[in-house]
């Protein structure tokens, strides 16, 4: 099981893609386990009038439940986010490591939702949990770009989004201030590999030879140490960032994976054939090439070609080392929901085809174009 | 007995996601079911090829294993478990042999990246 944490999977499959209006109304069981105790709760901590109007959840990773609530403060309506670790979650939780990551970056240009409170005692709505403000009005989904009006906008969204990445990366661990509760490796791409591998082999359910082909590679390719080092987003793709209908970016999410690292670790991860449709465009944005012109203007950094293939590779090795750990965590958690077993089978499926592509002898370019 | 298994899987999948899933109450509960629908399309293309695709890699293995490798022959029943274990067996070997290629014989190298392929081919999941 993975111990670092689980992103949201946003699954790249539009077979049964659903974007339905439905009414969320707040089950009788969502008003008793959430909305009457955070009402009390809230009204305690801020010292006004709390009421919870409506509790829904939204659709995403197993162990880390988010949930829209509409409150009333103070006779003020408003929304707001609030994700929810597991009862049984480590004290250190992933909801601080995630929330101080936030009030970090809020406030620089980088766009993430306000974040409001944290409280880590698990007691009150059976999980630590974090409330953010909630950006209205917005998209995350990746199958949405590909319809109108987002798609018409792909060239703005894409420009912003790797712009903002390469804003990240201009910036040291020091200016944001993550360094003060984040570890800073001596070597980030042997730290990242001896982390993911080892998920590898505690998780996987089934011998897996691409992914042990694609370590040795990865051991024999290993980049010297950089000391350009930056906060890395850990999961920045498709699915993480929240879209207007106008093409805006107005929100990066989903900061739980975010450790200090190389900059070119989320670059090469953005880019990763997994979150597109169609290998050569990026996330269903932009040509891969362009994302990256974009990202260097952004950050005023070259890049190694010789580094990046290497965390190119990487990217699609921790990608497949997330969907074996949500095979197992299907299999062996208590947790039962679907998108666990879809993310263990089919992306760990995928992925492997991608791997394939990239350090085939002989690939057949189904999958992935050559690394860049 | 429910013939052409595979195929009428896939019809109960897409009836589970075109049609039920949008029927929810909540988006939570209509995305949880397309989930499920897209689950159910994988275990139908799944179903009818599941102890043909692992023996066709265990059977491609042996050829590249060494002549006194221990690797039995058929597995203890047809069971899938039991068809699962000896395809294990098979993958573990294969990753070692593959290590020892890697540094000692290019073209058993090149033959065990080729077998990976036909073998990622042979699983690969379409639910396009």
């Amino acid at each position: 099981m993975l111990t670092q944490s689980e992103p949201i999977l946003a699954l790249g499959i539009s077979a049964f893609h659903l974007h339905s209006h439905h009414n969320e109304a707040m089950t009788s069981k969502l008003e008793e386990t959430i909305g009457k105790p955070l009402a009390g709760y809230l009204s305690r901590v801020w010292g006004i009038e709390v009421a919870v109007d409506s509790v829904s959840q939204i659709y995403g990773g197993a162990s880390r439940q988010t949930y829209r609530i509409a409150i009333i403060a103070d006779g003020e309506a408003r929304n707001v986010i609030l994700r929810r670790d597991p009862a049984t979650s480590l004290i250190d939780t992933e909801r601080r490591h995630e929330y101080l990551t936030y009030q970090a970056v809020y406030g620089t240009d980088i766009p993430v939702p306000e974040p409001l409170l944290l409280e880590e005692d698990a007691t009150i709505i059976g999980g630590a949990f974090s409330l953010m403000a909630e950006i209205a009005n917005c998209e995350s989904a990746p199958a949405m770009l590909a319809e109108s009006p987002y798609r018409e906008h792909a060239d703005k969204i894409g420009n912003q989004f790797w712009s903002l990445l390469g804003g990240l990366a201009s910036r040291s661990p020091e200016d944001l201030g993550v360094d003060q509760f984040m570890d800073t490796p001596e070597h980030p791409a042997a730290h990242e590999l001896a982390y993911w591998a080892n998920v590898i082999r505690t998780d996987a359910l089934h011998p897996q030879p691409i992914a042990e082909a694609s370590i040795r590679w990865l051991e024999r390719n290993l980049p010297a140490a950089t000391n350009n080092l930056t906060l890395v987003h850990g999961d920045y793709r498709s699915g993480n960032f929240l879209y207007a209908d106008d093409g805006e970016i107005h929100g990066i999410l989903d900061w739980e994976m975010a450790h200090i690292g190389s900059p070119l670790e989320d670059l090469a991860w953005s880019l990763d054939p997994l979150w597109g449709n169609e290998a050569h465009i990026a996330g269903n944005l932009l040509p891969r090439q362009k994302a990256v012109e974009i990202w260097c203007a952004a950050s005023g950094l070259t890049i190694d070609a010789q580094e990046f293939r290497w965390w190119q590779v990487f990217a699609s090795l921790k990608g497949l080392a997330i969907w074996l750990s949500s095979a197992e965590d299907f299999h062996n958690g208590a947790s039962k929901d679907a998108i666990l077993a879809l993310a263990g089978w089919v992306m760990t499926d995928r992925q492997n085809r991608i791997l394939l592509d990239r350090i085939s002898p002989a690939p057949r370019g189904d999958w992935a174009e050559p690394l860049l | 007995m429910i013939k052409e298994l595979g195929k009428n899987l896939g019809f109960i999948a897409y009836k589970l996601g075109a049609e039920i899933a949008p029927a929810t109450n909540t988006s939570y509960d209509a995305s949880s079911a397309g989930s499920f629908a897209l689950l159910l399309a994988a275990l139908a293309q799944e179903a009818d090829r599941a102890v043909e695709t692992r023996m066709s890699d265990i059977e491609a293995i042996r050829a590249l294993l060494p002549d006194d490798s221990a690797l039995p022959l058929r597995p203890a029943s047809w069971h899938l478990d039991d068809v699962n274990a000896l395809h294990a067996d098979a993958l573990e070997q294969l990753i070692d042999v593959h290590r020892w290629a890697e540094e000692n014989d290019a073209a058993l190298d090149r033959a065990i990246w080729q077998f990976l392929n036909e073998h990622a081919s042979r699983h690969a999941l379409e639910l396009g």
